[in-house]
């Protein structure tokens, strides 16, 4: 032991602790204090939460699982969207509610600036296709309606890399983007990409 | 300056029963400077890529991409910053706590040039984009081999210098420096299996999520037994000496230590809550990671409590400062980590930058402090001469403080409003940002923030450059090994 560190010092809280006998490493000294009570209690209760949880989501069921959270927001959302088409009622989607917007340049320029943002990148900035079709030519994948060309926006075709827009768009919205994309018939942009799908006359 | 061991005459025994040995302190000192370089290396690099989020022309060329310099950032921190100071601490404290010279200089030497050799070969590697794509095991299979043998030579002069030790018991910090080494050869030789198809591409001989769950235990127990155990047992040695009072508790440190080891190695899976991952295997990561919070807690209060009666030497001491600061964040990050693995909790941080500000609480805090003020501690001692400048020291603590609270509150702030706007939805039920693009706009001011705090905190090294450079001028131009004498006693 090291004759300079013999004296105790007391330490503030008055335990009476003189460095533990024999523990003196490189000058380095050892008090054995007790483990402070809070200290042990709070890991005593993390100990116990573990059961209590890992019980709770797998043997009894008190706490949700990740697939009964998911269907459960999954729900909420379904529900707030109602709500909000019955206080909000939307467009009726056929043919003629849509080729309304077709007709009106204002929706097909609405539509322009969406397709700016959300689809040039796939599509060509002019529609002539990249990732995606080209649609200002007369081949369509998945038909040529009006309708039609709503439903693949709606819902996409993922297994192909389109995206479905039905929770980013309205359906005001996606009424907009058919009518730019009827716009862009027979316009003839450079660069076009071959086309895809059937013919429609 | 360190009590000579040499006892005094009236004590002293007869020639004959005198055991005089060496200390090798050479090899420290080359720890040392390779922790300075590599931490600004690293952290310059950590800097740049701060930059090229806000600023993408930062982006230079293939090779200085942000896709690219990241894991050289983290690489470069972690095991050539990090890893060099935890080596110093280890070569340093351990033949003190043993009373004995390591077991063999050539393989020290051999450690010490095999891993700034693997360092090199990270630096090159990565940049050129030769990568396994497993985070902070990215480098490829022959480093991979080099790792695990530099790794194994260091452990067998560990072992043999405890083997050859003068004193009876292991003190606390020599616990946690075998839980180190031994489990991150585990770590990551377990990790890096895999079958080579070329120089440098090699297939993991795990798939899919099996390949996932593996990569996790061994990232969240690289966390554990690379940048905690390691920098626990720095801890023990250095802080006490620093504040020469005793430790708080030996008994707290046995159970802490214990709890510690054994909890760590399972809470992995919090890495990969809300995968593909089975729920039962995330369950179990997650009550392990809440387990952890008490044992982590252990080290903080051992740490602090020991300056009990001490506080007023912080006032003078720059090196008390530091290790408070770094034992401070140890504590803050440790709560952090256990509330961030809580399932709802990670739903709302995990992929956001929350987990940045996360990782730096810890490693700017934790293991930057820790190892600054065991170096301010260490170049008085191993170069024989007094610290340059006091002043630049406590200029270096102090901008180091702020810079790491601005990275650390704008990655809180850019984290939780990232989190909040991906699952934003407006009162028809639809996204609110559909667009990726507009989160990211949002918090390019955040980046801007980060990058300051990080460039002071980048300061502050180089700060501490300077006072090194300086102080190592001033050096006597011999430092030959410390030479010792104690009884004779039978060794084991
Ligand atoms: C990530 C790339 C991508 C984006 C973004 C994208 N699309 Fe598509 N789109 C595709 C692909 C690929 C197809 C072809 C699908 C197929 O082969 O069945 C496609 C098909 C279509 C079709 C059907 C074409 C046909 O020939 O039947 C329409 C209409 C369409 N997209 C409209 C849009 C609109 C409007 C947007 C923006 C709101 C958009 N797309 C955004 C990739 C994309
Ligand atoms: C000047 C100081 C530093 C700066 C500016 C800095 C900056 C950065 C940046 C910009 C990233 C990428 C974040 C992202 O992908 O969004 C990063 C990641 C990381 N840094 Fe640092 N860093 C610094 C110091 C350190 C230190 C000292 C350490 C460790 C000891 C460290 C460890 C890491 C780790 C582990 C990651 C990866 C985090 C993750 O994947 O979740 N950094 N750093
Ligand atoms: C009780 C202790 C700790 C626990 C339970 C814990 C838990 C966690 C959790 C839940 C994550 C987020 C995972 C995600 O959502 O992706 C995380 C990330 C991380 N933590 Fe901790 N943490 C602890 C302590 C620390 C400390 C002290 C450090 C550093 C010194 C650290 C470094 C990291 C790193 C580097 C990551 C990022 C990993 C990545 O690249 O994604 N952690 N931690």
């Amino acid at each position: 032991m090291n004759p300079n560190e013999a004296k105790p010092t007391p330490s503030p809280e008055g335990s009476p602790d003189a460095p533990m006998q024999g523990h003196s490493y490189d000058g380095i000294q050892e008090y054995d204090n007790p483990m402070p009570g809070w200290w042990v209690w709070i890991f005593w209760a993390t100990v116990l939460f573990a059961p209590f949880y890992i019980l709770g989501v797998h043997v009894f069921g008190y706490i949700d699982t990740y697939q009964e959270d998911l269907a459960q927001s999954e729900q909420e959302l379904a529900e707030m969207r109602a709500a909000y088409a019955e206080a909000h009622p939307s467009l009726q989607i056929d043919e003629a509610s849509l080729q309304k917007y077709v007709e009106d340049p204002a929706m097909a320029a609405a539509g322009a600036q969406l397709f700016a943002a959300n689809c040039a990148s796939c599509h060509g900035a002019e529609g002539q296709g990249l990732i995606g079709p080209n649609l200002t030519d007369k081949y369509w994948i998945h038909g040529n309606t009006n309708v039609d060309l709503f439903n693949v926006i709606t819902k996409g075709v993922l297994e192909k890399g389109m995206p479905p827009w039905e929770s980013v768009f309205s359906v005001e919205e996606r009424a907009q983007l058919v009518a730019f994309i009827r716009s862009l018939e027979g316009t003839n942009p450079p660069d076009a990409k071959e086309p895809q799908g059937e013919l429609y006359e | 300056m360190e009590t000579k061991a040499t006892p005094s005459a009236a004590t002293r025994p007869a020639p004959s029963a005198v055991d005089v040995f060496t200390y090798d302190e050479k090899i420290v000192r080359m720890f040392v400077l390779a922790t300075a370089i590599w931490g600004f290396v690293g952290m310059l690099v950590g800097v740049l890529i701060a930059l090229q989020l806000p600023f993408w022309p930062a982006n230079l060329g293939e090779y200085l991409t942000f896709g690219r310099l990241r894991p050289l950032h983290t690489n470069a921190v972690i095991f050539a910053f990090a890893g060099n100071s935890i080596f110093a601490a280890i070569y340093y404290s351990t033949q003190r706590l043993c009373k004995t010279r390591m077991f063999s200089d050539a393989m020290s030497r051999i450690h010490f040039w095999g891993w700034q050799a693997i360092i090199v070969a990270a630096a090159i590697t990565l940049p050129m984009g030769f990568t396994t794509s497993k985070e902070y095991a990215e480098l490829e299979w022959p480093v991979d081999v080099a790792i695990a043998v530099v790794w194994v030579i260091f452990a067998v002069n560990f072992f043999m210098t405890l083997k050859q030790r003068r004193e009876k018991h292991m003190y606390v910090a020599i616990w946690f420096y075998i839980a180190t080494i031994i489990t991150v050869a585990v770590l990551h030789i377990g990790n890096s299996l895999a079958i080579p198809v070329s120089l440098f591409k090699s297939y993991p001989i795990y798939a899919g999520v099996q390949d996932a769950m593996v990569q996790w235990w061994y990232g969240h127990n690289a966390v554990a037994f690379f940048l905690t155990t390691p920098f626990l047992g720095l801890m023990y040695y250095f802080l006490p000496k620093a504040a020469e009072r005793p430790v708080f508790s030996y008994r707290l440190s046995i159970v802490h230590f214990w709890s510690l080891v054994f909890i760590y190695i399972w809470a992995g899976p919090h890495h990969l809550n809300y995968t593909a991952l089975p729920e039962w295997a995330t369950t179990l990561g997650m009550t392990f990671s809440v387990m952890l919070w008490m044992p982590s807690w252990g080290g903080m209060i051992n740490g602090l409590f020991t300056l009990r009666g001490a506080w007023h030497k912080l006032r003078d001491s720059v090196v008390l400062k530091m290790f408070v600061i770094g034992i401070t964040f140890y504590g803050m990050s440790t709560f952090e980590g256990p509330m961030l693995s809580v399932k709802s909790v990670n739903a709302l941080s995990h992929y956001t930058d929350w987990t940045i500000g996360h990782v730096h609480a810890g490693a700017l805090g934790w293991n930057g402090f820790m190892t600054f003020g065991m170096i301010y501690w260490l170049l008085p001692r191993l170069w024989r001469t007094k610290l340059w400048s006091q002043r630049l020291a406590t200029t270096h603590f102090w901008i180091g403080t702020i810079g790491m609270l601005l990275y650390v509150m704008a990655m809180y702030s850019s984290g939780v409003t990232q989190g909040l706007m991906w699952r934003a939805f407006d009162e028809a039920g639809r996204l609110l940002y559909p667009d990726f693009m507009e989160t990211v706009v949002q918090i390019v001011p955040m980046y801007w923030v980060r990058l300051i705090g990080g460039t002071l905190y980048l300061t502050g090294v180089i700060l501490m450059g300077i006072n090194m450079y300086q102080t190592i001028k001033s050096a006597p131009k011999e430092l030959p090994d410390p030479s010792f004498a104690v009884p004779k006693v039978a060794t084991a």
